[in-house]
C-alpha cells in the first residue's frame, strides 16, 4: 500500500470546457501513512495520442502544499485553471489532442501518487485566435519558405538554372555514355550477336532513353510554364459572420495561345502524423476534408488576356483549427490545378492557418 | 454498460483512455515491453562485453534494448539516426539504438571508449565487435510466439484502460490469425489492431 494516494475531483463534474473558461476542482489526499511531502503539484497539459510519435504542451503548473500528511488527515486542495486559447480536443483517425488535469505528490523514498483527469476542451462560443501547437521548428520553416518563394518569384530563372545545371551535370553526361554505348553496341552486336553484347546495347539504350524522357518532359514542362506566363496563386482565412470563409486566388497573363481544360481548387484539411524517427519512420496521413472548386471550365485563352479567378470555400463549423507539433499536425491547404489537355498540369498549393 | 462513459472523453465507449495500439512514450513501451532478457542484466557487469539485439525492422529490438536500459537507468541511451554526429564521452556502459546509422569509423571510435555496449542493429555487428576486443553476446529478434504476444496485446489493452469493468479483448484465434498473417512483426500486428480498435463501437471480442 502506498503512504497516500491522490484523486481529483472536478467542480461539478463537468469535463467541457472552452479557451478562457475557469477549470476548478479540488485534489483529494487519502492518507494511509505519515507522510511528508516535498511538494503536491497540479498541471493542465495538452497531449497527442493515435498513430504518431506523443507530442505534448507546455504545463500550466501550480503548487498545492509542501509539508507532512497524517493517517487521520483528509486533505482537500483547491485548484483552478484558466484553459488556454488552444490546441482543441480532437477526435480523428490518426491523431488525438487531449487535455489532462495532472496531479502528482513528491515524497522522498517512495513512489510519488498520481492521479489524472480529462478534460475536453471546445471551441463553444469562443471566438478568439486559438493556438497553433508548439512546433517551433514548423514555424521557422515557414517563414524560411514564405522567404523563398518570394525570391523565387522575384528571381524566376534561377529555379530553371539550377535545373539546366543538374541537366547538364547528370543527364548529359548519361546520354552521351548511352549514345557511345548504343553505338558500340550495335557494332559489336553485327560483328557477334552474343549475350555480353546484345546487355550492352540493351543498356546503352536505357543510358539514352531515361536521360531523354527526363529532358523531353522537362522541356514540355518549361514550355508550358512560359505559355502560361508568371502564375501567382494566393489563400488565405478570414473570420466572417458566417463563419470561417478560406479565399483562394490564382492571376497569371498566357504569353500564347492555349486550350484550357479546367482550372480547379482544392481545399484539403488533413491529419498528419510522424511515428518512429530516422528511416525507420513512417508518415500516416489521413485526409478529413477535401471540397472542390471549379474556377474556369475548358476554353481557349488569348495571350495577353489576364486571367483572375477567386474562389471562396466555407470551412466547415467543426473543422478542427491548424495545429503543429513536433510529429503530429492537422493543416489546411488549397491546391490548385490548371489542367491543360496534353501538357503537363500546373500545380500549386498554399498551406493557411485556421481560424485567421 | 456497467462502467461509467462520458463521451466527451476519448474511447470512452471502450472502457479505454486512448487507442492502446498507438504510439507510445519510450518510457512506457519498455514497461508493457514483454521480453525476456534472462541472463543479461548480469552479464552485462562485465567488461568489454557487447550485447547486440538483432533482426529486421519492427520485431521488437529496440523494444528489448529499452527494456534492458530500465535496468540501468544512470547509463546513457543514444538513438541514432542517419545523421547523428553523437558525442562519446568515455562511458562504462553505453546502450546505442540503430548503431548501423553510424559509418564503420566512427563506430571504431566509440568501440574504443565504451567498456560495455548494449546495442540495436540489422546485421550482426560481431565480427568486428570482436576485433575491437568485446565478448559479443548476440540475441535474435526475429521470431515472437503466439503467447508473447497475446501478453503484449493483453498489456497494451489493460495499460489504456479507463475504469473497472469489461474491456476489449483479442481470443487466442485471434493472436493465431494476427501471427499467421505478420508473423513476428510487432509494429504490422500492433497498426493492424490499432485500425480495428478505430472502428470498435463497444467492448468485445475483437475479429481479427
Amino acid at each position: 500500500m502506498s503512504k497516500c494516494d491522490l484523486s481529483i475531483e472536478l467542480e461539478s463534474g463537468a469535463v467541457r470546457h472552452q479557451p478562457g473558461d475557469v477549470v476548478r476542482g479540488h485534489v483529494l489526499v487519502d492518507v494511509n501513512d505519515v507522510c511528508t511531502c516535498k511538494n503536491l503539484n497540479i498541471a493542465l497539459q495538452w497531449r497527442t495520442h493515435g498513430r504518431g510519435n506523443r507530442d505534448k504542451g507546455e504545463p500550466l503548473r501550480q503548487t498545492l502544499f509542501e509539508g507532512v500528511w497524517r493517517p487521520d488527515e483528509q486533505p482537500r486542495y483547491p485548484f483552478e485553471f484558466t484553459v488556454p486559447t488552444g490546441p482543441l480536443s480532437y477526435r480523428g483517425k490518426v491523431l488525438n489532442i487531449d487535455w489532462y488535469i495532472t496531479a502528482r505528490a513528491d515524497i522522498p523514498w517512495a513512489f510519488d501518487p498520481k492521479a489524472e483527469t480529462e478534460i475536453f476542451v471546445h471551441h463553444g462560443s469562443y471566438t478568439g485566435p486559438l493556438s497553433v501547437g508548439n512546433d517551433r521548428k514548423h514555424q521557422q520553416l515557414q517563414q524560411w519558405q514564405s522567404k523563398a518563394r518570394g525570391v523565387l518569384s522575384t528571381r524566376a530563372g534561377l529555379v530553371t538554372c539550377v535545373l539546366l545545371g543538374m541537366a547538364a551535370v547528370f543527364l548529359v553526361p548519361m546520354l552521351c555514355m548511352g549514345i557511345g554505348a548504343v553505338i558500340w553496341g550495335i557494332l559489336e552486336v553485327r560483328k557477334d550477336p552474343s549475350t555480353g553484347n546484345i546487355l550492352l546495347l540493351t543498356i546503352g539504350s536505357v543510358f539514352t532513353l531515361l536521360p531523354a524522357i527526363i529532358l523531353v518532359i522537362f522541356l514540355r514542362w518549361r514550355q508550358m510554364r512560359r505559355k502560361l506566363g508568371n502564375v501567382q496563386v494566393a489563400a488565405e482565412a478570414a473570420n466572417m459572420d458566417a463563419g470561417t470563409k478560406i479565399f483562394c486566388a490564382i492571376t497569371f497573363t498566357p504569353q500564347a495561345s492555349v486550350v484550357l481544360n479546367r482550372i480547379s481548387a482544392d481545399l484539403v484539411g488533413q491529419e498528419i502524423a510522424v511515428s518512429g524517427s530516422g528511416t525507420t519512420s513512417y508518415t500516416y496521413t489521413e485526409e478529413f476534408h477535401r471540397e472542390n472548386r471549379e474556377l474556369r471550365s475548358a476554353q481557349q485563352l488569348v495571350p495577353g488576356n489576364p486571367v483572375e479567378e477567386i474562389v471562396e470555400f466555407d470551412l466547415p463549423a467543426d473543422a478542427p483549427a491548424t495545429f503543429f507539433a513536433r510529429s503530429n499536425q492537422f493543416t489546411w491547404q488549397v491546391d490548385v490545378k490548371v489542367d491543360i489537355p496534353g501538357w503537363p498540369d500546373y500545380n500549386d498549393k498554399v498551406e493557411i492557418t485556421v481560424p485567421a | 454498460m456497467s462502467f461509467p462513459v462520458n463521451l466527451d472523453l476519448p474511447f470512452a465507449h471502450l472502457n479505454l483512455r486512448f487507442n492502446p495500439f498507438g504510439e507510445l512514450e519510450p518510457q512506457t513501451r519498455a514497461e508493457l515491453a514483454v521480453v525476456s532478457l534472462e541472463d543479461l542484466p548480469r552479464q552485462l557487469q562485465q567488461q568489454r562485453l557487447a550485447v547486440e539485439f538483432v533482426g529486421p525492422h519492427g520485431h521488437g529490438k529496440s523494444t528489448h534494448l529499452l527494456a534492458l536500459h530500465a535496468l540501468f537507468a544512470e547509463a546513457p541511451y543514444l538513438k541514432l539516426y542517419p545523421d547523428s554526429t553523437p558525442d562519446f564521452a568515455g562511458a562504462p556502459l553505453l546502450f546505442v539504438d540503430s548503431i548501423e546509422h553510424l559509418p564503420r569509423r566512427r563506430r571504431q571510435r566509440l568501440y574504443r571508449r565504451a567498456k560495455t555496449l548494449a546495442l540495436t542493429t540489422h546485421d550482426s555487428l560481431q565480427p568486428e565487435l570482436e576485433r575491437a576486443g568485446y565478448t559479443v553476446c548476440t540475441r535474435h529478434v526475429d521470431s515472437t510466439d503466439a503467447a508473447t504476444i497475446a501478453e503484449l496485446v493483453r498489456r497494451r489493452i489493460e495499460h489504456a484502460r479507463r475504469a473497472p469493468g469489461p474491456l476489449p479483448d483479442v481470443d487466442a484465434a485471434g493472436i493465431d490469425r494476427l501471427k499467421a498473417r505478420f508473423g513476428g512483426n510487432i509494429r504490422a500486428i500492433e497498426n493492424c489492431l490499432y485500425d480495428i480498435f478505430q472502428t470498435l463501437d463497444r467492448p468485445r471480442h475483437v475479429e481479427v
